[in-house]
């Protein structure tokens, strides 16, 4: 089995999640700052997969009544973050708060790097027909035609699905759970707040 | 313009917050208004106690939690070894009352005291020499601080206690669920990296909305 992190830094992105997007033209701008070589991975993992077992059952739970008003607090941070993230972007509140299955995108980027293709092109080009154009980046027609490349299908009969859920069953187990997640040197950084102290790093 | 900002001693987060934080007051020229925000971590994060050797002893954790709670503690320590902090893992889920209730006493006296309480409690509570749970060791770093404490037994377990309670409450109500929080204004940013919109926040927004940055990069 080959090793996950084979660059001096690995960038793993969800490919159809505004966080990635958010962190695209950064992360970018980090890399041609540092010029050190970089490897991309696909996260469509979320922490919430981890685990099925959540704490305590409402029926039966003495903190049920906090826990759904620290849940709705939460919604409503949530919601207003999504605008700023937007505000951001320049993009409307309805298209940053769309959710998609970003396998298929994940796919396309594991493609990408068997083939040793243009990744960082690849996610501009999925995350502006997402959340700028308003299309849905969740099927392999329109990955593939992001991709320029009929084989993309054939790749994802081959085993892609499989390929890409062992792939991140090893992120899991490597501490990666959030996208972006950054990885220097074994050591994982998870979210674009990091890049501050990733450009020092990858600086010395 | 007004700060308000809610911390917790038992979150290494508000720990390693808390001097940007202060730098805040001289930079704009006001006074931050703090507030305890004491979480009930073992809601949303399960619980566990581990031994004087870190070896898990009590485990009421999903895998979920355990990834978020190795991870976040392996960021903080990054970050606070970067300010010159120590923070060693703590071995269970604290009760910050008593703590919380030993700010919201100090910061009816003296600004200057309530900084240094701050500090001590931080400080040595993430070096485990501090229990906050010990209603003599949190009056005794009142003391030390420049408190006064005659009354605060009287406060602990009335008034004080009653308003610690009453501001939970109140702080969930409000939409606040974590620390450390700064509200401006009514606006609300959740977490250190949100330091750089603060300080937008505070000059007045000036030009477009900042990204969020952890900050103390050397």
């Amino acid at each position: 089995m080959t090793a996950l992190f084979e660059e001096h830094l690995t960038v793993c992105i969800d490919a159809a999640n505004l966080s990635g997007f958010l962190a695209l033209a950064p992360t970018l701008a980090l890399i041609e700052a540092s010029g050190v070589a970089v490897g991309w991975l696909p996260l469509t993992t979320g922490l919430d997969r981890l685990s099925a077992r959540q704490p305590g059952l409402a029926a039966d739970d003495p903190l049920a009544a906090y826990k759904a008003r620290r849940a709705a607090a939460r919604e409503a941070w949530a919601k207003r973050e999504l605008e700023r993230d937007c505000e951001r972007l320049g993009i409307s509140v309805e298209l940053g708060e769309r959710h998609f299955d970003a396998r298929c995108a994940g796919m396309g980027l594991m493609f990408l790097n068997a083939r040793g293709g243009d990744v960082p092109g690849y996610l501009e080009r999925v995350y502006q027909c997402a959340y700028v154009d308003g299309k849905n980046v969740s099927t392999i027609a329109t990955i593939a035609t992001l991709l320029g490349d009929a084989d993309f299908e054939a790749y994802v009969e081959s085993g892609g699905y499989e390929e890409l859920e062992s792939l991140q069953r090893r992120l899991l187990d490597s501490g990666v759970f959030s996208s972006p997640a950054y990885v220097v040197n074994g050591e994982v950084f998870q979210g674009r707040q990091h890049l501050p102290l990733l450009g020092s790093l990858l600086a010395a | 313009m007004s700060l308000r900002v809610y911390i917790d001693f038992k979150s290494p987060y508000a720990f390693i917050a808390k001097d940007p934080t202060w730098a805040l007051e001289e930079a704009f020229g006001i006074e931050i208004d703090w507030y305890p925000l004491t979480l009930n971590i073992g809601s949303y994060l399960g619980t566990a106690k581990t031994d004087d050797r870190g070896e898990v002893v009590e485990n009421n954790r999903s895998q979920r939690q355990w990834a978020a709670v190795k991870y976040a503690y392996m960021d903080a320590r990054r970050y606070a070894r970067l300010r010159g902090l120590w923070l060693a893992g703590t071995r269970k889920i604290w009760d910050s009352s008593i703590a919380a209730i030993g700010l919201l006493w100090v910061k009816q006296q003296d600004r200057a005291a309530l900084r240094r309480y701050m500090d001590i409690v931080f400080e040595r509570f993430w070096k485990r020499e501090l229990d906050i749970e010990d209603v003599e060791v949190v009056r005794s770093v009142l003391l030390e601080a420049g408190a006064t404490v005659s009354g605060f037994d009287e406060y602990l377990n009335g008034e004080g206690r009653r308003y610690h309670a009453a501001l939970q409450d109140e702080i969930l109500d409000a939409g606040l669920f974590g620390v450390p929080t700064y509200v401006i204004d009514g606006e609300m940013y959740f977490g250190r990296e949100h330091l750089p919109r603060v300080r937008w926040h505070l000059a007045g927004r000036p030009g477009s909305l900042p990204d969020v940055a952890y900050e103390g990069a050397p």
